[in-house]
Protein backbone atom coordinates (compact mmCIF):
# COMPACT_ATOMS: atom_id res chain seq x y z
CA UNK A 1 0.00 0.00 0.00
CA UNK A 2 3.01 2.21 0.67
CA UNK A 3 4.75 1.58 -1.76
CA UNK A 4 1.67 2.59 -4.07
CA UNK A 5 1.05 5.96 -2.82
CA UNK A 6 5.21 6.00 -3.58
CA UNK A 7 4.63 4.98 -7.25
CA UNK A 8 2.07 6.97 -7.93
CA UNK A 9 3.52 10.39 -6.45
CA UNK A 10 6.66 9.35 -8.77
CA UNK A 11 4.72 9.03 -12.14
CA UNK A 12 3.01 12.31 -10.96
CA UNK A 13 6.75 13.81 -10.64
CA UNK A 14 7.99 12.18 -13.46
CA UNK A 15 5.11 13.78 -15.68
CA UNK A 16 5.29 17.12 -14.22
CA UNK A 17 9.08 17.33 -14.95
CA UNK A 18 8.60 16.43 -17.99
CA UNK A 19 5.69 18.45 -18.81
CA UNK A 20 8.05 21.51 -17.29
CA UNK A 21 10.90 20.92 -19.40
CA UNK A 22 8.81 21.45 -22.53
CA UNK A 23 7.19 24.67 -20.63
CA UNK A 24 9.51 26.45 -18.75
CA UNK A 25 10.64 29.63 -20.28
CA UNK A 26 14.49 30.22 -19.17
CA UNK A 27 16.66 27.27 -20.40
CA UNK A 28 18.47 27.10 -16.59
CA UNK A 29 14.93 25.90 -15.34
CA UNK A 30 14.35 22.83 -18.14
CA UNK A 31 17.60 21.45 -17.13
CA UNK A 32 16.74 21.66 -13.43
CA UNK A 33 13.15 19.60 -14.40
CA UNK A 34 14.77 17.67 -16.50
CA UNK A 35 17.35 16.61 -13.75
CA UNK A 36 14.11 16.48 -11.40
CA UNK A 37 12.13 13.79 -13.93
CA UNK A 38 15.35 11.86 -14.53
CA UNK A 39 15.65 11.06 -10.73
CA UNK A 40 12.20 9.97 -10.52
CA UNK A 41 12.89 7.55 -13.39
CA UNK A 42 15.78 5.97 -11.20
CA UNK A 43 12.91 6.01 -8.22
CA UNK A 44 10.84 3.90 -10.18
CA UNK A 45 13.73 1.77 -11.16
CA UNK A 46 14.30 1.25 -8.02
CA UNK A 47 10.17 0.05 -7.61
CA UNK A 48 11.03 -2.37 -10.07
CA UNK A 49 13.95 -4.12 -8.63
CA UNK A 50 16.36 -2.67 -11.41
CA UNK A 51 19.01 -1.73 -9.11
CA UNK A 52 21.59 -1.44 -11.40
CA UNK A 53 19.92 1.11 -13.69
CA UNK A 54 18.76 3.31 -10.83
CA UNK A 55 22.46 3.60 -9.95
CA UNK A 56 23.10 4.05 -13.69
CA UNK A 57 20.52 6.59 -14.84
CA UNK A 58 21.57 8.83 -11.31
CA UNK A 59 25.41 8.78 -12.09
CA UNK A 60 25.76 9.05 -15.67
CA UNK A 61 22.52 10.92 -16.52
CA UNK A 62 21.48 12.99 -13.54
CA UNK A 63 25.26 13.28 -12.96
CA UNK A 64 27.74 13.48 -15.65
CA UNK A 65 25.37 14.00 -18.73
CA UNK A 66 23.01 17.28 -16.88
CA UNK A 67 26.46 18.84 -15.68
CA UNK A 68 27.33 18.86 -18.48
CA UNK A 69 23.94 20.64 -20.16
CA UNK A 70 24.03 23.01 -17.03
CA UNK A 71 28.08 23.90 -17.81
CA UNK A 72 27.26 25.12 -21.21
CA UNK A 73 23.75 27.13 -20.60
CA UNK A 74 25.82 29.05 -17.99
CA UNK A 75 28.87 29.28 -19.87
CA UNK A 76 27.26 30.77 -22.61
CA UNK A 77 24.59 32.71 -20.49
CA UNK A 78 21.39 31.61 -21.75
CA UNK A 79 19.16 33.49 -19.06
CA UNK A 80 16.43 35.58 -20.57
CA UNK A 81 16.44 34.08 -24.39
CA UNK A 82 14.70 31.52 -24.61
CA UNK A 83 10.72 31.47 -25.42
CA UNK A 84 8.62 29.66 -26.97
CA UNK A 85 8.34 28.68 -30.59
CA UNK A 86 7.68 31.96 -32.69
CA UNK A 87 6.91 29.53 -35.62
CA UNK A 88 3.64 29.99 -37.75
CA UNK A 89 0.60 28.49 -35.85
CA UNK A 90 -0.47 25.81 -38.08
CA UNK A 91 3.07 24.10 -37.17
CA UNK A 92 2.85 24.09 -34.06
CA UNK A 93 -0.71 22.78 -33.68
CA UNK A 94 0.15 19.99 -35.98
CA UNK A 95 3.23 19.04 -33.61
CA UNK A 96 0.98 18.64 -30.76
CA UNK A 97 -1.08 16.54 -32.75
CA UNK A 98 1.18 14.16 -33.90
CA UNK A 99 2.77 13.83 -30.42
CA UNK A 100 -0.73 13.14 -28.77
CA UNK A 101 -1.27 10.53 -31.82
CA UNK A 102 1.97 9.18 -31.70
CA UNK A 103 0.99 8.72 -27.61
CA UNK A 104 -2.36 7.18 -28.27
CA UNK A 105 -1.38 4.39 -30.70
CA UNK A 106 1.45 3.16 -28.39
CA UNK A 107 -0.89 3.32 -25.88
CA UNK A 108 -3.30 1.50 -28.10
CA UNK A 109 -0.32 -1.63 -28.69
CA UNK A 110 0.30 -1.80 -25.14
CA UNK A 111 -3.47 -2.31 -24.60
CA UNK A 112 -3.69 -4.54 -27.31
CA UNK A 113 -2.52 -7.49 -25.97
CA UNK A 114 0.92 -7.38 -27.85
CA UNK A 115 3.18 -7.55 -24.64
CA UNK A 116 2.74 -11.02 -23.18
CA UNK A 117 1.76 -10.68 -19.41
CA UNK A 118 4.40 -10.43 -16.29
CA UNK A 119 5.69 -13.99 -15.25
CA UNK A 120 5.65 -13.76 -11.34
CA UNK A 121 7.29 -11.64 -9.53
CA UNK A 122 9.86 -14.33 -7.79
CA UNK A 123 11.20 -14.93 -11.87
CA UNK A 124 11.49 -11.90 -12.77
CA UNK A 125 14.54 -10.30 -11.27
CA UNK A 126 17.47 -9.32 -13.39
CA UNK A 127 20.65 -8.49 -11.24
CA UNK A 128 23.93 -7.09 -11.96
CA UNK A 129 25.12 -10.42 -12.56
CA UNK A 130 23.28 -11.80 -15.52
CA UNK A 131 23.75 -8.38 -17.37
CA UNK A 132 27.56 -8.38 -17.16
CA UNK A 133 27.66 -12.02 -17.93
CA UNK A 134 25.50 -10.84 -20.81
CA UNK A 135 27.95 -7.85 -22.21
CA UNK A 136 30.59 -9.85 -21.63
CA UNK A 137 29.60 -12.35 -24.28
CA UNK A 138 26.44 -12.30 -26.39
CA UNK A 139 27.26 -8.57 -26.70
CA UNK A 140 30.68 -8.23 -26.26
CA UNK A 141 31.20 -6.54 -30.08
CA UNK A 142 28.40 -4.10 -29.09
CA UNK A 143 30.07 -3.13 -26.19
CA UNK A 144 33.56 -2.87 -27.78
CA UNK A 145 32.14 -0.97 -30.57
CA UNK A 146 30.40 1.36 -28.05
CA UNK A 147 33.39 2.42 -26.10
CA UNK A 148 35.05 3.35 -29.64
CA UNK A 149 32.15 5.23 -30.31
CA UNK A 150 32.22 7.59 -26.49
CA UNK A 151 36.15 7.50 -27.35
CA UNK A 152 35.69 9.50 -30.98
CA UNK A 153 32.86 11.46 -29.93
CA UNK A 154 35.18 12.45 -26.94
CA UNK A 155 37.71 13.23 -29.30
CA UNK A 156 34.97 15.08 -31.65
CA UNK A 157 33.68 17.62 -28.63
CA UNK A 158 37.79 18.77 -28.06
CA UNK A 159 38.71 19.55 -31.52
CA UNK A 160 34.65 21.20 -31.62
CA UNK A 161 34.82 23.41 -28.79
CA UNK A 162 38.02 24.97 -28.55
CA UNK A 163 38.15 28.88 -28.86
CA UNK A 164 40.83 29.91 -31.68
CA UNK A 165 43.81 28.19 -30.94
CA UNK A 166 44.47 28.39 -34.80
CA UNK A 167 45.53 31.62 -35.77
CA UNK A 168 43.76 33.12 -39.31
CA UNK A 169 41.07 30.06 -39.22
CA UNK A 170 37.64 32.40 -39.89
CA UNK A 171 33.88 31.46 -38.75
CA UNK A 172 31.37 29.88 -41.13
CA UNK A 173 29.55 33.27 -41.14
CA UNK A 174 32.96 35.16 -42.24
CA UNK A 175 33.05 32.04 -44.92
CA UNK A 176 30.03 33.02 -46.02
CA UNK A 177 29.65 36.52 -46.36
CA UNK A 178 33.20 36.23 -48.19
CA UNK A 179 31.45 33.79 -50.63
CA UNK A 180 28.28 36.13 -50.59
CA UNK A 181 30.81 39.20 -51.79
CA UNK B 1 4.80 -4.72 -9.01
CA UNK B 2 2.00 -6.31 -11.26
CA UNK B 3 0.13 -3.07 -11.47
CA UNK B 4 3.57 -1.49 -12.32
CA UNK B 5 4.36 -3.13 -16.01
CA UNK B 6 1.44 -1.30 -18.02
CA UNK B 7 1.61 2.06 -15.88
CA UNK B 8 5.30 2.49 -16.41
CA UNK B 9 4.77 2.07 -20.02
CA UNK B 10 2.08 4.02 -20.36
CA UNK B 11 4.31 6.59 -18.38
CA UNK B 12 7.13 6.17 -20.84
CA UNK B 13 5.21 6.84 -23.39
CA UNK B 14 3.41 10.19 -22.36
CA UNK B 15 7.11 11.42 -21.64
CA UNK B 16 8.52 10.22 -25.12
CA UNK B 17 4.95 12.28 -26.42
CA UNK B 18 6.02 15.33 -24.21
CA UNK B 19 9.39 15.35 -25.30
CA UNK B 20 8.35 15.01 -28.97
CA UNK B 21 5.73 17.98 -28.76
CA UNK B 22 8.66 19.53 -27.72
CA UNK B 23 11.03 19.60 -30.08
CA UNK B 24 8.43 21.19 -32.21
CA UNK B 25 7.23 23.56 -30.10
CA UNK B 26 10.30 25.10 -28.90
CA UNK B 27 12.71 27.52 -30.88
CA UNK B 28 15.99 27.61 -28.93
CA UNK B 29 18.42 24.45 -29.67
CA UNK B 30 19.54 23.63 -26.24
CA UNK B 31 16.08 23.20 -25.04
CA UNK B 32 15.38 21.21 -28.08
CA UNK B 33 18.38 19.04 -27.40
CA UNK B 34 16.99 18.33 -23.46
CA UNK B 35 13.96 17.55 -25.12
CA UNK B 36 15.68 14.66 -26.99
CA UNK B 37 17.08 13.44 -23.93
CA UNK B 38 13.89 13.45 -21.98
CA UNK B 39 13.15 10.62 -25.46
CA UNK B 40 16.05 9.04 -24.53
CA UNK B 41 14.60 8.50 -21.06
CA UNK B 42 11.39 7.20 -21.84
CA UNK B 43 12.56 5.04 -23.90
CA UNK B 44 15.27 3.25 -21.15
CA UNK B 45 11.96 3.48 -18.94
CA UNK B 46 10.22 0.67 -21.52
CA UNK B 47 13.62 -1.38 -21.79
CA UNK B 48 13.68 -1.51 -17.95
CA UNK B 49 10.10 -2.55 -17.32
CA UNK B 50 9.99 -5.08 -19.50
CA UNK B 51 13.14 -6.61 -18.67
CA UNK B 52 12.23 -6.31 -15.36
CA UNK B 53 8.63 -7.81 -16.20
CA UNK B 54 10.23 -10.73 -18.41
CA UNK B 55 13.22 -10.93 -16.50
CA UNK B 56 15.64 -10.72 -19.29
CA UNK B 57 19.21 -9.17 -18.87
CA UNK B 58 19.15 -8.08 -22.46
CA UNK B 59 16.78 -5.12 -21.60
CA UNK B 60 19.64 -3.43 -18.92
CA UNK B 61 22.14 -4.31 -21.78
CA UNK B 62 20.13 -2.00 -24.22
CA UNK B 63 19.75 0.46 -21.64
CA UNK B 64 23.33 0.37 -20.81
CA UNK B 65 24.06 1.24 -24.74
CA UNK B 66 21.36 3.73 -25.31
CA UNK B 67 23.24 5.73 -22.01
CA UNK B 68 26.42 5.60 -23.39
CA UNK B 69 24.94 7.16 -26.87
CA UNK B 70 23.11 9.51 -25.05
CA UNK B 71 26.15 10.90 -23.44
CA UNK B 72 28.56 10.99 -26.55
CA UNK B 73 25.33 12.69 -28.44
CA UNK B 74 25.60 14.71 -25.77
CA UNK B 75 29.57 15.91 -25.94
CA UNK B 76 29.53 16.42 -29.52
CA UNK B 77 25.89 18.60 -29.56
CA UNK B 78 26.98 20.64 -27.03
CA UNK B 79 30.57 21.60 -28.28
CA UNK B 80 28.61 22.38 -31.35
CA UNK B 81 26.51 24.68 -29.92
CA UNK B 82 29.39 26.05 -28.08
CA UNK B 83 31.06 26.84 -31.37
CA UNK B 84 27.70 28.40 -32.78
CA UNK B 85 27.33 30.61 -30.38
CA UNK B 86 30.41 31.78 -30.82
CA UNK B 87 29.73 32.62 -33.74
CA UNK B 88 26.35 34.51 -34.11
CA UNK B 89 25.40 34.92 -29.95
CA UNK B 90 22.51 33.13 -29.64
CA UNK B 91 21.21 29.24 -30.90
CA UNK B 92 17.98 29.99 -31.99
CA UNK B 93 16.90 26.79 -34.76
CA UNK B 94 15.61 28.63 -36.93
CA UNK B 95 18.34 30.91 -37.60
CA UNK B 96 20.41 28.30 -38.50
CA UNK B 97 19.66 28.25 -42.48
CA UNK B 98 23.19 28.53 -43.91
CA UNK B 99 22.86 24.75 -46.08
CA UNK B 100 19.68 26.35 -46.99
CA UNK B 101 20.96 29.58 -49.11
Amino acid sequence: MFLKILYHLFVFLALFGSLMVVVSKKAIYSALFLILTMLTIASLFVLMNAQLAAALQVIVYAGAIMVLFLFVIMLLNLGKQAPLSRRSRPVRWLGLLFGVGIGAQIIAVIYSGFIPPAETTAAASVTIDHVARLILTDYLYPFEMISVLLLVAVIGAVVLARRHLVQGVETVTETAEKAGK
Amino acid sequence: MEYMIPGNLVVAVMIFAIGAIGIMWRRDAITIFMCIELMFNAANLGFITLAQSLGKPEGVAVFLFVITIAAAEAAVGLALFIKIFDDRENIEAEKLDLLKR
